[in-house]
């Protein structure tokens, strides 16, 4: 212990708290980005999953004419006609699973996000919609189903999931190399800073450094000196940042969790993620500025006599 | 036999013309020389090629059997630890109180704890500052940080000790005072050199002086010695 007691006049200035000040603006930055990363990966797989394996049958709505009035109104009773017959059809295919019909009520609450509550289903041309679940480990030729049920119901149309879920995919994943550009942005930034500071320190303590020296100091010693401090200033601007951060994201989970909408995904992660958010950045943001301390303060002592 | 040896050195500042020009001179083991020389002649740059506080422009420097040009930096600084340095401005940090600036040498060494203190306490007490252990250097008076100096650069017991102007900031008394610690480490062996221009001292405690004149380095035996005597 003995051997590493700090020896050099590095009083605590407003240069210790800008380090703090931009690291934890730094890590602060960081910790938002990686936990929209997790969120995100978590939310493009649910969305993977939810529809990976199921079709929607899609019946477009039939509209009949009043021969008094002439106006033109859906044909519900046609409709459901053909959604049974659909039903009956595609409930005898050794592939299929499970086929369920999307009652009146569901279409209003898939339609709700956009066009709100106040609207009757009869007053919208409705197309009637009928979930299909294809049983796991089979694959089901889209294009010919298509074929065997518009020989009942010419109109009718087969939207397969995965070509959705894919582009989603491919979306989710440019954000999430975005938000990866963004973290190794920040983390080299906050190098950059480390090692100007650092440098502009060890100017200030030319003359303390010389003297180490010239007492005999290894470079290691001296490095170890500038170290100690400036892993102090980097630990306290850690801390705050993840603070915050947790902060902002606590606070973000709870309005996300508060509204009620199918197109804004809740943010929420699990326990584990939220350790790793705390944790993980002090470990390495701290592991970071120690080794780039290191690293600088032994190249500069180095080019002393 | 020599501790140091200058073989034709010379140093020069970028494009200027040279502060010393073409230097040769030896120093024998449990010697005492003095380094003198006018103000501007060269002094402090000799003083710090002796400490290795810079290499020369050209010629050879050898220090305790090492050339400090080719030197390793490992090397240099297990050889730096030989060797005591008494700034001119004493160079006492102070943020840190008498005891840690004398321990400074050990701590650096790894010297264990225990062994720093009895160290710096009975060193302390031997120059007379055995009352200002916890004292910073700020609340010292000019002498005492003087002494603090010296303790420091002797508490590793090093086989030569360069002073820089020791009596330089302080009153005649004192530096008398300061003038026979020197004497006394020189009696018990350890090579000195002391930089000054102090006649007063040249007479009091007579030695060979190195004297710079002319960027050149002259060897003068003692000077006032039927006097000092």
């Amino acid at each position: 212990m003995a051997k590493y007691k700090n020896n050099i006049a590095l009083k605590p200035n407003s240069d210790h708290w800008l380090l703090s000040c931009i690291i934890g603006l730094m890590v602060y930055f960081a910790v938002l980005s990686i936990s929209g990363n997790l969120s995100l990966s978590k939310i493009s797989n649910q969305w993977v999953s939810d529809l990976s394996g199921n079709i929607t049958i899609e019946i477009p709505p039939v509209f009949k004419e009043d021969k008094k009035t002439g106006i033109q109104t859906i044909d519900h009773e046609l409709l459901e006609g053909q959604s049974d017959t659909l039903i009956e059809i595609l409930g005898i295919n050794d592939k299929i699973a499970k086929v369920t019909p999307l009652s009146k009520q569901d279409l209003l609450e898939l339609i709700n996000p956009w066009l709100g509550s106040n609207v009757s289903n009869n007053e919208l041309p409705l197309p009637a919609l009928i979930d299909v679940q294809i049983k796991e480990g089979n694959i089901l030729d889209i294009k010919e189903l298509e074929k065997s049920l518009q020989e009942h119901v010419k109109e009718v149309k087969v939207n397969d999931h995965m070509s959705w879920s894919k582009d989603l995919y491919k979306f989710t994943s440019t954000i999430k190399i975005i938000s990866a550009t963004l973290s190794i942005s920040i983390i080299i930034l906050a190098i950059m800073i480390i090692i100007m500071t650092i440098k502009s320190r060890m100017e200030v303590h030319r003359s303390e450094t010389e003297l180490l020296h010239l007492l005999g100091a290894t470079d290691r010693y001296i490095a170890h000196q500038f170290q100690s401090q400036a892993l102090h200033s980097s630990f306290k601007g850690t801390v705050i940042g993840v603070i915050a951060a947790l902060i902002t994201l606590f606070i973000i989970s709870k309005i996300s969790s508060s509204i009620d909408s199918n197109i804004i995904p809740e943010f929420s992660l699990s326990l584990k993620q939220w350790g790793i958010i705390a944790i993980a950045p002090m470990f390495i943001s701290c592991l970071l500025a120690m080794i780039t301390i290191r690293i600088t303060a032994i190249k500069e002592l180095q080019k002393m006599q | 036999m020599h501790l140091i040896k200058f073989t034709n050195v010379s140093m020069k500042y970028g494009s200027n013309m040279p502060v010393l020009d073409n230097i040769n001179f030896e120093i024998k083991p449990g010697s005492y020389h003095y380094l003198t020389g006018n103000s501007g002649t060269g002094k402090t740059t000799l003083m710090k090629l002796l400490y290795m506080g810079q290499m020369p422009t050209s010629g050879s420097i050898q220090i305790l059997g090492h050339d400090v040009n080719r030197i390793s930096r490992g090397k240099l600084t297990k050889l730096r630890r030989e060797i005591g340095i008494v700034f001119q401005n004493f160079r006492l940090l102070n943020h840190l109180n008498i005891m840690d600036n004398i321990a400074l040498p050990l701590r650096i060494a790894s010297i264990h704890e225990d062994d720093i203190k009895n160290n710096v306490v009975e060193l302390l007490q031997w120059v007379g500052l055995g009352d200002k252990i916890y004292e910073f250097p700020e609340s010292l008076s000019g002498g005492e940080q003087q002494r603090a100096a010296i303790a420091r650069a002797i508490i590793n017991r090093p086989k030569i000790l360069f002073a820089d102007e020791p009596t330089g900031n302080i009153d005649e008394n004192i530096g008398g005072k300061i003038m026979m610690l020197l004497e006394e480490l020189n009696k018990l062996g350890t090579t000195v050199v002391v930089a000054t221009h102090d006649e007063s001292i040249l007479k009091k405690f007579p030695h060979p002086s190195l004297n710079i004149e002319n960027k050149k380095l002259i060897l003068q035996p003692p000077r006032f010695s039927s006097e000092a005597a």
